[in-house]
């Protein structure tokens, strides 16, 4: 009875906390009897806080009772990432040097989860500093993909969404920064979806590189993606950065007709060098949408080939500048390939940081002329199929192929142009799950959504075998 | 060389980390080599609108 619970979603249990037909004590239960299960081997959390979860369970239950149900997210058990403030609770950035941390307020996303009756049940595994794409954390083990344990998650957000995949939680919170949402979301299976740049506080998530981090949603379906949107999006002052963007009730307006829509299809940068299976799955799944009433133009966008030169310039510049001090007098306490990155940074001139900015203008103005043509723009997540943990090198169609720099090759572009991007389940390749990227207009969240719903009715989210 | 640049900086590099950040370093030199052979008018025209549009993302 209680992995049934579990295994549902948060669009399926709104309705039945609402109207007093579950108890947040018994969902919470369930979920933390799975955590004790599987997370051993799959080592999503770095820290469970289960007398706390049930506690506010407890009060959420109480609540409801007495007839105050505050919304579609009351007394529904989340894990974040642990890499958002939480008042006077540690929060360790998957780092050694910040292990003891203990923020004496809540990250903004985190202030809302909780008015909106979030439960938390502990924080998840990440690639320290959220810097880099395996999430084979040095500090506290390496996360295991639900689907493989012998293969990666993904990263950064590789925790968030082993965790949301193998059901040890409802839903989480990743930060993206080269695709750290998109990444694991499509090795492991699961929705994540990168909102536009502004659209989301980061008002206490620890930064990796401010010009292009993004907090967005992790879970098992664009419903529920939907669902966590509404919760946490909207203009914030205490973040320079976030917009005063219309209102949008994501989860009420989904619609799954997408006749008449344009997918706009880009060759040459995001089917170029991509694993034969992977650009099969998502050809197949193009086909899938076309049948589905959308059609299909072939858009160009020249400068993405300059893309993986801006991104590692922009964010090992601006990480070099979060971490200058630590990595001079404490280089020991990083891990081997996150004090790497941050030293090579340290060679960068202000010269290619400019080249860097000016690359993401002419990116920008490419995508501004593709969406003249097309509604949306879908592709692949990763290029390559998912590795082994430790694994530094692979192949790519029997083209060699570096994990890091290859992993977020065709994510990075929505960060450095800070349009909105989605990562939805859509197949298999060797047996792991296949990401289909759905990149549309800045702050057209409710569009890529819907296509993501449309696809998502014909290829629903697949549970992993523990 | 990377090993002296870098202590100048005050980052302790040993020759075998020099190594690996030279070739992440050319790497990313490659990426981007035909964008350096532009033309000089058209760096003129691009550092032009970086200065006059900023880097905002999105606006």
């Amino acid at each position: 009875m209680s992995d049934e619970l579990a295994l549902k979603t948060i669009a399926e249990l709104h309705p039945l906390l609402e109207k007093k037909q579950l108890s947040p004590v018994e969902l919470t239960e369930s979920v933390l009897k799975r955590v004790e299960r599987y997370d051993g081997t799959i080592n999503s959390y770095i820290s469970k806080s289960a007398e706390a979860a049930l506690a506010a369970a407890r009060q959420a239950e109480a609540e409801i009772q007495a007839g105050n149900y505050r919304g579609k997210l009351h007394g529904i058990p989340l894990a974040l990432k642990d890499i958002f403030d939480f008042k006077n609770e540690t929060v360790t950035i998957g780092s050694k040097i910040h292990r003891n941390y203990v923020p004496n307020q809540d990250a903004t996303v985190v202030e809302r989860l909780k008015h909106a009756g979030a439960i938390f049940t502990g924080k998840l595994n990440l690639h320290e500093y959220a810097c880099g794409g395996t999430t084979n954390n040095e500090h506290y083990g390496p996360c295991r993909n639900p689907w493989n344990t012998n293969k990666i998650p993904g990263g950064s957000s590789g925790g968030s969404a082993a965790a949301v995949a193998a059901s040890l939680t409802f839903a989480s919170l990743g930060t993206d920064t080269a695709g750290s949402i998109r990444i694991p979301s499509a090795a492991c299976g699961t929705v994540g979806i990168k909102p536009t740049y502004g659209l989301v506080s980061k008002y206490g998530c620890f930064p990796l590189a401010w010009s292009l981090d993004h907090v967005g949603p992790i879970t098992r379906s664009v419903e529920d993606a939907a669902i966590m949107l509404d919760a946490i999006a909207g203009y914030d002052a205490k973040d320079p950065n976030s917009v005063q963007a219309p209102k949008v009730s994501y989860y009420e307006q989904l619609n799954a007709d997408i006749r008449g829509k344009v997918i706009g299809i880009e060759e040459d940068f995001y089917f170029h060098l991509v694993d034969d299976q992977i650009s099969q799955a998502v050809k197949n799944s193009i086909q899938k949408l076309e049948q589905l009433g959308a059609k299909v133009e072939i858009v160009k966008i020249p400068h993405l080939k300059y893309a993986k030169f801006a991104e590692f310039i922009t964010f090992a510049s601006e990480a070099g500048v979060i971490h200058r001090e630590n990595i001079r007098k404490r280089p020991e306490d990083f891990g081997t390939d996150v004090r790497m990155i941050l030293r090579a940074s340290a060679m960068f001139s202000a010269a290619d940081y400019l080249q860097a900015q000016q690359i993401r203008l002419l990116m920008k103005e490419d995508f501004l002329k593709a969406f003249q043509k097309a509604d949306v723009i879908v592709a692949p997540t990763l290029p390559l199929k998912t590795p082994d943990i430790g694994q530094q090198m692979t192949d790519i169609n029997g083209t060699p192929s570096n994990v890091d720099e290859d992993i977020l090759r065709l994510t990075c572009p929505a960060n450095l142009t800070g349009l909105p991007a989605v990562s939805v389940p859509c197949g298999f390749a060797d047996g792991m799950p296949v990401g289909l990227q759905i990149i549309g207009k800045a702050f057209a969240e409710l569009e890529i959504l819907n296509v993501a719903y449309a696809f998502e009715q014909i290829h629903p989210f697949i549970h992993p075998e523990l | 060389m990377i090993q002296q640049i870098l202590a100048q900086k005050g980052i302790i590099v040993s020759p075998e980390e020099a190594e690996e950040i030279l070739g992440f370093l050319k790497n990313l030199e490659n990426l981007k080599a035909d964008f350096d052979a532009r033309s000089d008018s058209t760096k003129d025209i691009l550092l032009t609108q970086v200065a006059e549009r900023g880097f905002e993302h999105v606006r």
